[in-house]
């Protein structure tokens, strides 16, 4: 049996608040993904395997 | 530069560390200006950003830390950090560090670049994932 353990995922997220008040929010500006795949390539995959089933 | 997120080989000492039961939280935030000036993208042998802005913001006072859940329980090391510019600045690396000069480099990030403006506010929420 293969035992991993480590960092799966990091993700920086972030928003700009201006000096009125105004919130910008940038989402996701940072990530670190423990696959050669990215998350938009893994949920195309997920999609696509849907559209076969 | 181009965007990139690493857990840099200093932050693997500061796990076992912390696992030990001795070392200080990575909970010192930084942000920068220059990866894009130098073109560099965060990798794993980083110890420090290309330039920095500012001074680290230390817990308490402008960062809060917390174990989250994401899957399972408390497996999310999570940083909320927030600083204000004094000018027009294009944030474009972020690094957390387990002192408030000098120490260990945690993360390292080379980001989509932010622009701001005097008096901005920039609030980065960093989760550090962990999975078996």
């Amino acid at each position: 049996m293969k035992i991993s353990i480590g960092v799966e995922e990091i993700t920086i997220e972030a928003k700009v608040i201006s000096a009125d008040g105004t919130v910008r929010d940038l989402g996701i500006v940072g990530q670190y993904l423990d696959t050669d795949l990215t998350k938009e390539d893994l949920l195309a995959l997920t999609s696509l395997a849907e559209d076969l089933t | 530069m181009a965007a990139a997120t690493v857990l840099c080989n200093t932050g693997l000492s500061i796990i076992t560390n912390r696992i030990k039961g001795s070392g200080t939280e990575p909970a010192y935030f930084a942000i920068g200006t220059g990866a894009t000036g130098a073109a560099r993208t965060a990798a794993v042998t980083d110890t420090t950003l290309s330039s920095q802005s500012g001074s680290r913001v230390a817990p308490g006072a402008g960062v809060t830390t917390a174990q989250a859940t994401t899957d399972k329980t408390n497996d999310t090391y999570r940083v909320i950090g927030s600083v204000t510019a004094g000018s027009t600045l294009t944030y474009d690396e972020i690094g957390l560090f387990d002192a408030s000069t000098s120490g260990n480099m945690f993360v390292s990030a080379t980001i989509t670049p932010i622009s701001v403006i005097a008096g901005d506010t920039v609030q980065f929420t960093i989760k550090v994932k962990f999975a078996n």
